[in-house]
């Protein structure tokens, strides 16, 4: 039995050897710092260092869910994720399908490179354009509105539409990128696959989707998951700079409230206490859908 | 396969060629402080070198280290805001923080903590200028002096309202009032008046009704406009600052702007020029500066509000003439200004510095007549003339390509951002300096003036917590009443009551209470 | 891939009709997508002050070529441009490495503990100490203001890792796998000779991933970088577009006429910035892509 072992372990110490590579990574960088976690149920001040810091207890959560907008700021960041992961996550997939029956070459690579681009262009710009094709005075698509006898619509400043405008440009600016991790994935799939299928007489629809779909289908349930695991978290920057007065109401997400509370006036436990708030429900949700994929599907995270 | 770890390789080792090539252009340039006589400070301060020169090369500080036989090593740090506390939590600080952005919270909190020391004892003996202004204008000291009764930081003063970015007001289309006959307006009736022939008797003659009444970018309009019109409706009686932080006085008893009647009356005003489009309808959403000074150019805007007329751009700031006094229909008015203490964090020594006297007396010199003119202007001969009684910049300072403003950074430090230890100059006295004609303003007396103006208070450890919850939910929800309010979504008459029920929620009476007690402490200090 | 079968086999009639319409969708996509670049394209050679008018911009207006001459004249520029060549390559380099060596292992099912692994990996996607801790760490590291910190943390990104865990269990064959184990291979000699070989689309993939990551970071950069010699092109980049945009009214920064003309020139900027800085990753992605396509490969082993 131990013979068995060693030999095991001889032959394969090599596996062993290079994970001990990146979790040595992760040890100093990421479990390493990771006492601080503490300062959320601590008065942190630099002066005193996070270990010396007075404890607090839960002062900072309770100040949190009394606040006056919790409910508010809650739902609002529900919205926006979930609307954003029921869009994101199938919408790329389709897009590399499609990108992958398309059977001139040159068309298919221009058309790629061409999707990924707007991943590049930073966000202050993206609002920029917003702003410009989505005013009501001048914007280019009210100008439309009217020109052909519609009434106007306030897309920036109405709170109904702040869901829209902050998911569809987040997939107008990265489905293509997205794509990326599928068309990988596809071009693992053997082509011999598809000659056998075409060979029988099987439709382009067929092939999708008893050929690419299945090949892909575990990169896809892992992207989900993995999605699904940053339910809380919704894009700071975007958030901000797209937020106003009139549509606060539906606009003020988890970072965003945090920002103006914490971050501004210089309060890290409080800032910190909503993130660990946070990232317990984002682990609960992984743990929970990963417990789904272990049960519906083959595939799963661990 | 081989191929992506060829070029790979290549990319690294060109990368590392790179690296190695960067590592020599550092090296070359650094210098080995060698002290002379002893006197010695570090000094850390916000780094400003993408629009000057770094503090160690800079003019100004090389030529006060002859004067005060005083060697700063400068720390300069870049996005400071972000950085600040981690900073504090190295073990050893620098001696003194100059010119850096702290909250009024933070200064006590560190204060109290032991990282910044009390000064209040040594100010009489070590800094005889700034405790001449202490002396002379009383609520400087009450400002400064936390609820501890400490003194952990200096101020950055300007005692011309004019100056500084001290003061909103309006702008207002002057070659349009001309063209139209009309005055400059002088109270809200004629203010509508004016702005409703703006928009109806197309004033810039282009044939097309673009011309807009009140325009700037989306979110301006609360906080420079609003302040303007509280003012002519009574709510301006503490001040710019206290409008901020919600407050004002009625018959010298500290109360709430937001759940006033008068801030109903404000906003039923601005809810009228809305209606009638005389407030750009894009003005809570939509529209950021870059658009505005754009639109700007062209000529389509009637009114807005700043501190300064550079904002609209070059092509027509002149167009525009400044409007400092609104009076309302019951015959209130009032300068829209900041106190003169328009900052308490300018400078702040901390435990670790050996010599704080030597390192206050460093800073005084700035607190004197003589030391804010060096610090404007420099000496004479070297980066201003004297022209006809009036000082003004050398010409390799006026002739800068960017502006005369960047010039006078290349050699002196007054870089606006953050507070200085600093006494600010006359406005006039640095519009001449730039070599511009000084703007007069002749609608306004002292008598304008609110009586007492007051800063943001300093609030105890127990006091902050509590009030930045507040002021944040409060802030949040009185910016989408406001919205709902002016733009007519809402009805003064039957949504109001609640409006004032919902402040209460969040704790309006609270942050009265707050604010109250603090109100009292500020006027024993 | 499909074009030399389309060759092969005859088509029906429902294949061209499906190319068709999707040829069709695929254009108004790329259209709609495409539309950002031009106008991006068009601002930076455009009059700033005539961005904004409508009809919408097809092409410049008051052409001028100011935004890149300034940027030529800015060494700001030039030096964060140069540094973020070097903190991408190396960063990228360190990052494909490490994140093999995590991936290899939890994709073979001789490991034992696996799901252990793998959860301690993921429990680093949620808690983490925070900015405060993470700087303590890496002051005592004495990595501050170098290179390596922009380098070392973030070597590894667990979901990049399990991508391509996942692309190893799906991917490559187990037959191949266990003959190389009876031929006496170690799991190295596996790794290096029969998988590696086997997966370049996904080392492509990761070496984008991470060095579009790399090279649009800025927070690091902000955070443990002080000297400006040192600072990368995002970071630069972001002084200009962000200026004002995120500070509170208690922080006036630049006043008056510095403030109008520093605007002015940032306006100028805005555009040609963002061109000069995603042109590198434009111009390496034809490169990687061609990795794509070596996919096909693996038909060829496995027949």
């Amino acid at each position: 039995m131990t013979k068995s072992r060693w030999k095991y372990f001889k032959q394969h110490k090599w596996l062993y050897l290079m994970l001990a590579v990146p979790i040595i990574f992760v040890l100093i960088w990421n479990y390493w710092p990771m006492y601080g976690v503490v300062i959320a149920f601590k008065d942190y001040s630099p002066a005193f260092g996070i270990l010396g810091s007075p404890w607090v207890g839960l002062k900072h959560f309770k100040r949190f869910f009394h606040s006056y907008f919790f409910g508010n700021v809650m739902i609002n960041t529900l919205r926006v994720s979930i609307y954003s992961l029921l869009v994101s996550i199938p919408l790329p997939i389709i897009l590399a399908l499609m990108f992958n029956e398309i059977r001139i070459k040159w068309f298919k690579s221009t058309a790629q490179t061409i999707s990924y681009i707007p991943n590049f262009i930073s966000v202050v710009v993206i609002v920029g354009m917003i702003n410009f094709f989505f005013g009501t005075q001048n914007g280019a698509i009210n100008t439309l509105l009217s020109a052909v006898g519609l009434k106007q619509i306030d897309f920036l400043g109405s709170p109904a539409w702040f869901p829209h405008l902050y998911v569809w440009s987040g997939i107008w600016q990265g489905v293509g990128w997205g794509t990326l991790i599928y068309t990988a994935a596809m071009s693992g799939i053997p082509q011999d696959q598809y000659e056998a299928a075409y060979l029988e007489g099987a439709t382009r629809l067929q092939c999708i989707k008893n050929i690419t779909i299945p090949a892909i289908m575990p990169t896809i349930v892992i992207s989900a998951i993995l999605a699904t695991g940053g339910i809380m978290a919704v894009g700071f920057d975007k958030t901000y700079l797209l937020q106003n007065a009139s549509n606060l109401s539906t606009s003020e997400v988890l970072s965003t409230y945090t920002y103006k509370v914490g971050i501004i006036n210089g309060e890290y436990s409080f800032s910190a206490a909503v993130g660990l708030f946070n990232n317990i429900i984002n682990f609960i949700m992984l743990f929970v859908v990963n417990k789904f994929a272990q049960k519906v599907g083959e595939t799963s995270l661990w | 396969m081989k191929k992506l770890w060829k070029s790979l390789a290549l990319a690294t080792s060109a990368s590392a060629l790179l690296f190695s090539l960067s590592a020599c252009g550092s090296n070359g340039n650094k210098s080995s402080g060698d002290e002379k006589d002893g006197k010695s400070v570090t000094i850390l301060t916000e780094d400003h070198s993408d629009v000057r020169p770094k503090s160690k090369d800079l003019w100004m500080w090389k030529e006060y280290e002859k004067m005060s036989g005083v060697k700063v090593d400068w720390t300069e740090v870049k996005d400071f805001g972000e950085k600040k506390n981690l900073l504090l939590s190295k073990k050893e600080l620098p001696d003194a923080f100059y010119q850096t952005i702290w909250t009024n919270d933070e200064v006590v909190k560190y204060g109290t903590q032991g990282i910044f020391q009390p000064l209040e004892k040594l100010i009489p003996k070590y800094a005889p200028n700034l405790n001449k202004i202490m002396k002379k204008y009383p609520d400087v000291k009450k400002a400064m002096t936390t609820p501890d009764g400490h003194i952990y930081s200096l101020p950055y003063l300007s005692m011309d309202p004019m100056s500084g970015g001290r003061t909103f007001r309006l702008y207002i289309n002057q070659k349009w009032l001309d063209k139209l006959g009309l005055e400059v307006p002088k109270t809200t009736e004629e203010l509508k008046e004016v702005l409703t022939q703006f928009v109806t008797k197309d004033p810039n003659g282009n044939g097309k009704a673009d011309e807009q009444g009140w325009y700037m970018n989306s979110g301006e309009l609360p906080n420079s406009f609003e302040k303007i019109i509280d003012a002519a409706y009574g709510l301006d009686t503490a001040g710019r600052t206290a409008i901020d932080n919600m407050i004002y006085l009625d018959n010298d008893k500290l109360q709430l702007t937001v759940n006033s009647d008068k801030m109903k009356d404000v906003w039923k005003y601005e809810n009228d020029l809305y209606s009638n489009k005389l407030i750009f309808k894009q003005a809570f959403a939509g529209v950021d500066s870059d658009k505005w000074v754009a639109d700007a150019s062209k000529d389509v805007v009637g009114l807005w509000s700043w501190v300064s007329p550079e904002m609209i751009g070059e092509a027509v700031r002149d167009n525009y003439t400044p409007i400092n006094i609104i009076e309302g229909p019951n015959g209130d008015k009032g300068l829209v200004s900041q106190p003169p203490i328009m900052g308490t964090s300018a400078f702040m020594i901390t435990k670790d510095a050996k010599d704080p006297k030597e390192l206050l007396k460093w800073v005084d010199y700035f607190y004197s007549e003589e030391g804010s003119e060096f610090g404007f202007l420099g000496k004479e001969g070297v980066t201003y003339h004297v022209v006809d009684g009036k000082k003004v910049y050398v010409d390799k300072i006026l002739n800068y390509d960017k502006g005369a403003q960047l010039g006078s950074y290349q050699y002196m430090n007054n870089v606006y951002a953050g507070f200085f230890p600093y006494l600010e100059l006359p406005q006039k006295t640095k519009e001449e300096a730039w070599g511009e004609k000084p703007i007069e303003y002749t609608d306004f007396t002292d008598a304008d003036v609110p009586k007492q103006l007051l800063p943001d208070f300093m609030s105890t450890p127990e006091e902050s917590s509590e009030i930045s919850t507040i002021m944040t939910d409060m802030r949040n929800y009185v910016e989408q009443a406001r919205v709902k309010f002016v733009t007519g979504k809402w009805n003064f008459t039957t949504d109001w009551d609640n409006y004032v029920t919902q402040l209460n929620k969040i704790g309006a009476d609270r942050l009265l209470k707050i604010r109250r007690t603090q109100y009292a402490r500020y006027q024993k200090n | 891939m499909a074009k030399q079968s389309a060759m092969r086999y005859t088509r029906t009639k429902g294949d061209k009709v499906f190319d068709v319409v999707n040829g069709v969708l695929i254009t108004i996509f790329t259209l709609i997508v495409l539309y950002p670049l031009i106008f991006v394209i068009n601002a930076s050679f455009s009059d700033p002050t005539r961005i904004y008018e409508v009809p919408l911009l097809l092409w410049p207006r008051g052409f001028n070529w100011r935004g890149y001459t300034e940027i030529l004249k800015d060494k700001d520029i030039l030096i964060g441009f140069k540094n973020a060549v070097v903190y991408t390559a190396l960063g990228t380099v360190i990052n494909l490495v490490v994140t093999t060596l995590g991936a290899y292992p939890l994709s073979r099912k001789e490991l034992k503990g696996k799901g252990f692994f793998t959860l301690f990996f993921t429990v680093t996607m949620f808690f983490s100490g925070g900015l405060i801790p993470t700087y303590l760490v890496n002051q005592q590291l004495g990595i501050i203001n170098t290179i390596w910190v922009m380098i070392l943390p973030g070597a590894l990104g667990v979901y990049n890792m399990i991508l391509m865990r996942t692309y190893f269990q799906q991917n490559i064959p187990n037959e191949l796998v266990e003959s190389a184990y009876i031929d006496g291979a170690n799991d190295m000699q596996l790794l290096w000779k029969v998988v590696l070989p086997l997966s370049t689309p996904i080392i492509a993939v990761m070496a984008m991933f991470y060095g579009v990551g790399r090279w649009n970071d800025y927070f690091n950069a902000m955070i443990y970088l002080q000297d400006r010699s040192k600072f990368p092109l995002q970071l630069i980049l972001r002084e200009i577009l962000i200026q004002g945009k995120f500070g509170d009214s208690a922080n006036q920064t630049l006043q008056g006429s510095a403030q109008a003309e520093l605007m002015m020139i940032k306006l100028t900027l805005k555009y040609s910035v963002v061109i000069i800085s995603s042109l590198p990753v434009l111009l390496f992605y034809p490169v990687v892509a061609k990795y794509f396509e070596k996919g096909i490969l693996v038909g060829a082993i496995k027949g």
